[in-house]
């Protein structure tokens, strides 16, 4: 009888929860279309909260709901849980090919787009699968040995010098000549860089980035790590690499092992340091502290070679809008609509440039007044001295985890070079098998 | 006779009245607690992507295997089982001290209870965030002024020291928490017994070891036990103030899952060793609880 009874009251329950529910689902359903959207980026909630009110009124029949998760690594655990829940978003973000074959059965093809015509060269390769377009570039973002030309100049670098940095032996002189007037300047240290703490994604991501992109065809080299046909220690690349870290630890911080993100850009940019490895992304939290600071980039060198690349900067889109093809046709039809919105009408250009501050992935778009290091990123692009962003291809953990421990071991004196090297061939190996 | 009689429907009262109160909590915890975690053992045997509409294929103990030779699985397992005995150590000898101090006749008692308490109520992140400040620029700045060597130690980029940190941190968090569970045990024992020592010429050692201690043993089961499991479970602080660093030395078991899942996307095997670390605080807490419990008296 007892057993009975909560049976029964048990089965009840869960059937008030579904009737729950389903009473919901069908009330939603009716010719207005709900769209959410679940983005990444906290810092351009308003300026993104803003569009999709603008959005809204255009299209009376759409109504947005925008959704970030805080704080960039946590997004993909995050869209994880989302896609689990039953709540899936009509429109996520995507970083590269590895996250883009985890959601392949999700994603609508875009190739039709109108957009598509639009987007600037090669942008599309990271998201394309068997001549399908797959998702919409957010923006472009690049990244560099960022200098401070004010201190630059006062240590005797001449512009022209700076111009002439296309080889590690002259980033090395920049570095020297700078290093050597360290005390009159009142520098902390030289350059700024980290291999841990809240900056720990400076290395782990965008230096580590640098010996792939430099590789004669990067997509190649992954593919033969991930079939085991290459490893790091025979590659010439990763072997220069370790000139490149070990002038970047010289030049930085003691305790370059947990320096932070909020000390990294503040010291400078309030001329504490002369160089940073940081990206276009910072200029915002750059220009709070020092709004007139003079400032560009310098190429990302790891030997003297010539055609590898040693005088470009790694340029790459960061993040690609996606539609999830799963839910009702309407609702694509709405996502699709919302991304032409972005990209092909005033009101979203404006969004792009003016407001979020973007470097356009489309050719339609006129940047009129970048800030400094966007023309520095656009300066390097128009001269083609570019090298891609890879990282999205590296099997899911590999930056995150063990690039990391790598570059704290190196640091710390745990491992060699070779060490490093074969360390993380053991555990790409891992990951792939 | 008459008793006798309404006995079948009084009884049938107390069921609906037991069903009703517990039926509830009862219902919530079968579909909060039990459900995933019987799904969540069942994951372990499977190579589960977390992906909707992937097929799921049952691998058998692989995940296992692969859990015990993972290397860093061993380095966080032996950060894990240092961070819980320094952490249930440090804990209940700050929080068994705060409470016989505020349990005397001083004035501020209550005010001081309030003050010990009120870390425990600023969530981990903030605390570890807040703490990764304090070490790394208020005990350089303490170093440069006093020169206490304590302050100069590499507290957050040394592997054995960060896990100091974080027990420190947790310490300070958690003190006040077991100090209450302690106030209320410090108050339960009798005065009369103390006097009577006093009587008999105990001094405050004496009267403390042999009367206080056995019978506030309860209480030392109960925060051993919430410690260890909690200890155990560390994440948040483990988060915010080192994120593994330096090498990965510092990360805990329960950052080392969350890696392992979701950003290696590796959900089998995380989720195995999940399940390893639930046996291993299951079988710990038991242990200390059955050897806690025997050294409890009855008054």
């Amino acid at each position: 009888m007892k057993r009975l009874v909560s049976i029964s009251m048990v089965l009840l329950m869960v059937i008030g929860v579904l009737v729950g529910c389903g009473e919901r689902e069908t009330t939603n359903e009716q010719e207005n279309v709900t769209l959410d959207i679940f983005q990444g980026k906290v810092e351009i909630v308003d300026q993104l909260e803003e569009l999709v009110e603008d959005f809204e009124k255009e299209y009376p029949h759409i109504t947005v709901n925008l959704d970030t998760s805080g704080g960039g690594e946590d997004y993909l655990a995050i869209l994880k849980s989302r896609m689990n829940s039953g709540n899936q978003p009509a429109i996520f973000q995507v970083p590269g090919p590895t996250e883009r074959d985890l959601w392949i059965d999700f994603l609508e093809d875009l190739s039709s787009e109108k957009w598509v015509d639009v987007t600037a060269d090669g942008l599309l390769d990271n998201i394309t699968v068997d001549n399908k377009v797959l998702g919409q570039p957010v923006n472009i973002e690049g990244y560099g040995v960022m200098y401070n030309r004010a201190i630059l100049n006062r240590a005797g670098v001449t512009d022209e010098m700076i111009k002439d940095v296309d080889t590690l032996s002259k980033l090395k002189e920049v570095f020297e000549t700078v290093d050597s007037k360290k005390d009159e300047l009142g520098l902390e240290t030289t350059m700024g860089w980290s291999v841990g703490g809240t900056a720990w994604w400076v290395a782990a991501y965008h230096t580590f980035n640098v010996p792939f992109a430099m590789q004669s065809d990067p997509m190649n080299f992954i593919q033969d790590l991930n079939d085991d046909k290459a490893n790091f220690i025979d590659n010439d690349r990763m072997l220069a690499f370790k000139d490149l870290v070990d002038t970047f630890i010289k030049y930085s911080y003691e305790d370059v092992a947990s320096i932070d993100y909020e000390k990294q850009y503040s010291d400078f940019a309030s001329s504490k340091t002369a160089f940073i490895q940081q990206g276009n992304w910072t200029i915002n939290q750059l220009n709070e502290i020092d709004e007139n600071l003079d400032i560009a980039f310098l190429p990302i060198a790891i030997s003297d070679e010539k055609g590898w690349g040693n005088d470009s900067i790694p340029v790459g889109v960061p993040n690609y809008w996606v539609v999830n093809k799963q839910l009702d046709s309407k609702v694509v039809e709405a996502s699709k609509l919302f991304l032409e919105y972005t990209a092909m009408s005033e009101r979203g250009q404006q969004f792009m440039v003016e407001d979020a501050k973007y470097i356009p992935a489309f050719t339609n778009v006129d940047v009129k007044d970048a800030d400094p290091l966007a023309k520095s990123i656009i300066s390097y692009a128009s001269e083609g001295k570019t090298i891609p962003w890879v990282w999205h291809a590296f099997p899911s953990g590999m930056n995150e985890n063990d690039a990391k421990q790598a570059f704290q071991d190196y640091v710390l004196g745990k491992k060699t070079w070779e060490e490093a090297l074969n360390f993380l061939d053991e555990k790409w190996d891992e990951k792939t098998n | 006779m008459a008793k006798k009689l309404d006995n079948p429907l009084r009884k049938l009262k107390e069921k609906f009245l037991f069903l009703g109160f517990v039926g509830p909590i009862y219902f919530a915890f079968i579909m909060v607690v039990i459900i995933p975690f019987l799904i969540g053992v069942y994951y372990s045997f499977t190579n589960w992507s977390a992906i909707p509409g992937r097929a799921i294929d049952f691998v058998g103990v692989s995940n296992y295997i692969k859990a015990f030779n993972d290397q860093q699985f061993a380095v966080s397992f032996r950060a894990t089982i240092m961070y819980t005995a320094i952490c249930v150590l440090l804990i209940n000898i700050v929080g068994f001290g705060l409470a016989l101090l505020v349990v005397q006749k001083i004035r501020s008692a209550n005010l001081l209870r309030t003050v010990f308490f009120m870390p425990n109520l600023i969530g981990g992140l903030i605390l570890g965030y807040v703490w990764r400040f304090v070490f790394i620029k208020v005990f350089v700045a303490l170093y440069e002024t006093t020169g206490l060597g304590i302050f100069g130690l590499p507290w957050l980029s040394d592997a054995n020291q960060a896990i100091w940190a974080m027990a420190i941190v947790t310490t300070w968090q958690m003190a006040g928490y077991i100090m209450v569970i302690y106030v209320a045990a410090l108050q339960g024992v009798p005065k009369s017994l103390l006097e009577a020592a006093q009587i008999d010429g105990a001094n405050i050692l004496q009267k403390t070891r042999h009367i206080t201690f056995p019978l506030v043993a309860p209480a030392f089961t109960v925060s051993m036990f919430l410690t260890m499991s909690n200890s155990f479970k560390m994440f948040d602080v483990n988060l915010a103030l080192t994120k593994g660093d330096p090498s990965r030395m510092s990360e805990l078991l329960t950052l080392e899952i969350y890696n392992k899942a979701f950003t290696e996307s590796n959900f089998g095997e995380g989720q195995a060793q999940a399940v390893i670390l639930f046996f291993l605080i299951g079988i710990v807490s038991l242990i200390q609880v059955y050897f806690n419990k025997k050294r409890e008296v009855e008054m």
